[in-house]
């Protein structure tokens, strides 16, 4: 009781000093963002457990309240799905750099499919452009432009989140926001990130985003096929990453990136099945990962063959 | 000129079907650029992600609006196999095909309309990957595992179907090195571009004082994929 007291003093106490304040506008302009960042949540949203710690009935109210959100923000009916990871699966990656031509179809693919904001520098893929005869990543350019790519003298590495074994991004939640699933992928729990950027400063391949604004999703592009750890439309202020597409690898589909692929530089499976492609890849070809010395043991793998 | 004479001696023996020919070619061809079969480049890329569309069983010769069969000029013409610059007809073929330099490497010298493998077997044009496999057995090998060529569909065969692309719908068998295509637009330039150190300041409140409202979105054009299969 006495705390309230003291609340609505400290209320009405800021209600007078605003107004004191009130011919300053650089001070108002200086408290817009607040308004900006904190403006519309929905008290519902703001009390909601962690994604495990919901009840199945709970998850249940939690993705019709998604839903909901998105028919409200976008005018879109929206499926959100909770998707269980599979059973004895694992998932990797592997990038053939050898026929990769560094077209950013990937990028774009994947932009539409996870709904990721289209504002600038928001793809989870980055393309980078090297040049022959090594991996420096320290003069890579992700800016390329010219005409037509392949370039002669270069290569293009395409980076996305490895979904490492032993993933830095994870250490450095504090809130446990984002965690490792049982089939490999390393998630994001929209709801419960406080949007401390922690995570994208401890990881060493540049693959998680920060969404700055309200993300910027042209209505008729939007994916109403997402899933809650994935692609469903998300709240400002959180991060994001590549999910290996779970909403659709996890219902065996391969993920967009490698379909829409046009020289067929991507290969995906199952670790776990001796006949998968992945399999086939990782015993047949020299395979390397990147910044293999930082220890984050990648489940993406790199390797060079025409 | 031993072209010459083969072309000379076909159009005297059907000069009455070959002017036809040449007056609707004539007629037409100022509308029409000879076209190839593989050309749906203006073609937006599917994005429904569904599966590559492309009729091979069926190869024909697409000039001045009409699409012809392999024989019905081959029938009465004389073949010639030696390796030329085509003034009379396919004047846009140009075989660039490493060491392979001769048309009867792959299309049977008789049978215009199939191909030919080197034991002589006679293949249909929607069996052409028997034919790549001969000489490229390693990719073939990776193809057939997954790990060269574009996939689509389920990676979990018990879950649904997979759809593999054949080689020409990738390689034009002319011309195979895979032709360079116009990239998409870069990602542009955002603030926490990772490159960067991060400069903002590490508490959460920090950050919410240093926020800048960003400028209004530029009119991005919708970026199409481009389809750029040959
Ligand atoms: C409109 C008539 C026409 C059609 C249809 C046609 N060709 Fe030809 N083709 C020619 C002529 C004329 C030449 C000779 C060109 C030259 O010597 O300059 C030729 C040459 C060739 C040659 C070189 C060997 C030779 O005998 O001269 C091959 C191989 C060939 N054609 C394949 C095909 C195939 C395969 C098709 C079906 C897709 C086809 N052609 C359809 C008119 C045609
Ligand atoms: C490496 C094997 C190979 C060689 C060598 C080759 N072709 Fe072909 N050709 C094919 C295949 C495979 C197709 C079927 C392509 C398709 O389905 O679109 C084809 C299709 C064609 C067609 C019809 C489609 C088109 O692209 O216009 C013509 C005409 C043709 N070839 C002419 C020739 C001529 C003339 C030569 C010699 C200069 C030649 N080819 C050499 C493999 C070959
Ligand atoms: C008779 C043997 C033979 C057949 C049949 C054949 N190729 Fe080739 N191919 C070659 C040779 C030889 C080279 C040149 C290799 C080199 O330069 O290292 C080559 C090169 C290539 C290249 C690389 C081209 C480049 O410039 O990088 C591709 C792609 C290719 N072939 C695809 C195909 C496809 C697709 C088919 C089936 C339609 C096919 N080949 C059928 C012999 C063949
Ligand atoms: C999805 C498109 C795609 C398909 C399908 C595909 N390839 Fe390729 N292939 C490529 C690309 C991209 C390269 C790399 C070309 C480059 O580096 O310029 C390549 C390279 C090659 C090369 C050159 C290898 C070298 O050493 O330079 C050969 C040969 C080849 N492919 C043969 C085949 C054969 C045979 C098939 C069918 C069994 C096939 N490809 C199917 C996209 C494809």
């Amino acid at each position: 009781m006495s705390n309230d007291l003291v609340q609505i003093g400290r209320r009405s106490f800021l209600k007078r000093a605003s107004v004191a304040v009130a011919g300053v506008t650089g001070v108002m302009a200086s408290l817009s963002p607040l308004k900006e960042v904190v403006g519309d949540i929905d008290i519902e949203a703001w009390l909601q457990q962690h994604y495990h710690e919901l009840s199945p009935e709970q998850m249940k109210d939690v993705l019709a309240r998604l839903e909901a959100d998105a028919k409200r923000t976008y005018g879109v009916d929206v499926k959100v799905q909770d998707i269980k990871p599979r059973p004895d699966t694992k998932f990797a990656y592997a990038l053939n750099l050898g026929v990769c031509v560094g077209c950013r179809k990937c990028a774009y693919a994947c932009e539409k499919e996870n709904n990721v904001s289209r504002s600038p520098g928001m793809q989870y893929i980055r393309v980078l452009e090297m040049d022959k005869g090594g991996v420096n990543l320290e003069t890579a350019n992700h800016q390329y432009d010219p005409e037509t790519v392949p370039k002669p003298d270069k290569y293009y590495m395409p980076v996305q989140c490895h979904q490492c074994d032993n993933p830095s991004c994870v250490k450095a939640c504090p809130v446990n926001a984002t965690w490792k699933e049982p089939d490999g992928i390393v998630v994001v729990d929209y709801n419960w990130c406080i949007g401390c950027r922690y995570c994208e400063a401890a990881c060493p391949y540049w693959a998680r985003r920060f969404n700055f604004e309200k993300p910027i999703l042209p209505k008729e592009e939007i994916n109403t096929n997402t899933a809650y750890l994935s692609n469903r439309p998300r709240p400002q202020g959180v991060m994001e990453k590549c999910t290996f597409c779970l909403h659709r690898t996890r219902e065996g589909r391969y993920p967009a990136c490698l379909e829409v692929c046009p020289t067929g530089a991507r290969v995906f499976g199952n670790l776990y099945d001796p006949k998968s492609e992945i399999r086939y890849v990782l015993e047949n070809k020299r395979v390397f990962v990147l910044k293999e010395e930082v220890g984050t043991v990648p489940n993406f793998f790199y390797f060079f063959e025409a | 000129m031993s072209s010459h004479d083969g072309l000379f001696n076909g159009a005297l023996a059907v000069g009455a079907g070959l002017a036809g020919y040449l007056v609707l070619a004539l007629v037409m061809s100022s509308a029409a650029e000879p076209k190839n079969v593989r050309a749906p480049a203006e073609e937006p890329v599917n994005l429904d992600f569904g599966p590559n569309e492309r009729r091979q069983d069926e190869v024909l010769l697409h000039k001045a609006g009409f699409a012809y069969e392999c024989i019905e000029c081959h029938a009465w013409q004389t073949r010639n196999p030696a390796p030329r610059r085509f003034i009379g007809e396919h004047l846009l073929m140009n075989l660039e095909h490493g060491a392979v330099n001769t048309c009867f490497t792959c299309h049977h010298p008789t049978e215009y309309s199939s191909l030919t493998l080197p034991s002589g077997e006679i293949i249909p044009y929607n069996d052409h990957v028997r034919l790549c496999a001969g000489c490229h057995g390693p990719i073939y090998k990776d193809w057939r595992n997954g790990a060269h060529g574009r996939r689509e569909g389920y990676w979990d065969r018990s879950a649904g179907p997979v759809s593999r692309t054949d080689c020409i719908i990738c390689h034009d068998p002319h011309q195979p090195a895979f032709k360079p295509i116009a990239p998409l637009p870069p990602p542009g330039v955002a603030r926490g571009e990772a490159f960067a150190p991060p400069e903002e300041p590490s508490t959460v409140l920090g950050q919410v004082l240093k926020y800048v409202p960003p400028p209004p979105p530029p009119d991005r054009a919708p970026v199409r994929l481009e389809e750029t299969e040959p």
